[in-house]
């Protein structure tokens, strides 16, 4: 903590970016890093609470779970998971290129993060076209067309369908949000905001939320699409 | 705006390490080589579904593990902000210890314990508000309340 005090004042004070409750702007940073993470461990536990559902009903329904998972199609599956792979390098360029202030490199990396995250939705949307198409989603019509249930009992089926639709839709809908977030990050870069470009955290945080959206997506893909034969 | 650059202060210390290229490229790159091997893994069979499983899980968590460590640049984090990620995690593990929970319930309605007892041996707490009267119940352990 010594050193802390005797930084102060040795030219981190003057820092624009730091702002006056904090001491310097290694512990500003901190608190913002720790603070996000903060809420990404809520996030982790949110979606856990899903995992832990998955698991649960999974264990109890094994060959269920598996003939219903072969509607789905794992290459568009793989497309997403490769574009998801992607944009976290793109992400993660553009916080490199925040930290060197270099604008026209963040807006370029975020531009590409944005368009991956539209090609995801995209991929998304023709997925869940088919599988309304085959009366696969979970409600009273659910199953009216057997031949898409490859065998599961219906009820089962339906019970692995609505945990599907349930966790890729509240990660989809992470997605959107990640865009709309990634959007107005975009447009302060653009307008040269002091928020921005004097800092590089904000990028550096909305970084970590998009890490956190592939992270979710990296554990749904195998569980999903990639289910080995009980 | 830009042209004056972040004080070299601020750019080296606390968590602004800026990330090689090569080492954001090559993370990416291996990821995909992990993705990979995630969907051969799912067409291979390693002897039975207990492993296969495992496999898949343990593929996927080493992918996460460096989507942690180095996109999300716990690598350069301080000691704070790393025993928080990894205690989150710990809470997310203890989470699933309520599986044990589950694991266990085949001992559960304990003969004797399903009949004799109001409300059918569910709860001893009205689920209903204002709670609906039962049916008269006989048996031999019934003792009427009030």
């Amino acid at each position: 903590m010594a050193a802390i005090a005797s930084d102060h004042g040795h030219g981190h004070g003057h820092d624009e970016a730091l702002h006056h409750q904090f001491e310097n702007m290694e512990q500003q940073n901190d608190s913002y890093i720790v603070g996000m993470w903060t809420f990404l461990v809520t996030e982790v536990m949110f979606f856990g609470a899903l995992f832990l559902i998955y698991t649960l009903y999974r264990s109890m329904y094994q060959m269920d779970f598996f003939l219903a998972h072969e509607a789905l199609n794992v290459q568009m599956g793989m497309i997403n998971t490769f574009v998801l792979l992607f944009s976290s390098f793109t992400v993660a360029m553009s916080v490199r290129y925040a930290q060197l202030q270099k604008r026209g490199g963040v807006l370029a990396m975020l531009g590409i993060t944005q368009v991956c995250a539209l090609a995801f939705m995209v991929v998304k949307y023709f997925e869940y076209q088919e599988k309304f198409g085959h009366h696969l989603y979970p409600g009273p019509g659910f199953g009216s067309h057997p031949e898409y249930l490859h065998g599961a009992t219906p009820n089962f089926a339906q019970l692995y369908f609505g945990l599907y639709f349930g966790m890729t839709g509240l990660h989809g809908l992470h997605v959107v949000i990640g865009m709309i977030v990634i959007g107005y990050l975009m447009a302060k870069w653009w307008r040269n905001s002091p928020m921005v470009t004097k800092d590089y955290i904000p990028t550096e945080l909305v970084g970590l939320y998009w890490h956190f959206v592939d992270l979710v997506w990296i554990f749904l893909f195998p569980l999903m699409y990639l289910m080995p034969k009980p | 705006m830009a042209s004056t650059p972040l004080s070299s202060d601020s750019k080296h210390g606390g968590h602004s390490h800026v990330q090689p290229v090569w080492l954001l490229l090559g993370n990416m790159l291996w990821l995909m080589v992990l993705l990979i091997i995630t969907w051969w893994a799912s067409t291979f069979d390693f002897g039975n579904v207990v492993i296969n499983n495992v496999v898949a899980m343990l593929i996927a968590t080493i992918k996460a593990v460096f989507v942690i460590w180095i996109f999300m640049g716990v690598m350069h984090a301080s000691k704070l902000a790393k025993i928080w990620v990894v205690a989150g995690f710990g809470f997310l593990f203890l989470m699933f210890g309520i599986l044990g929970d589950y694991a266990t319930r085949q001992f559960e309605p304990v003969s004797g314990w399903e009949t004799n007892v109001p409300n059918g041996g569910a709860s001893s707490f009205p689920r209903q508000w204002p709670p609906q009267k039962k049916p008269e119940q006989v048996g031999e352990n019934f003792r009427p309340r009030g």
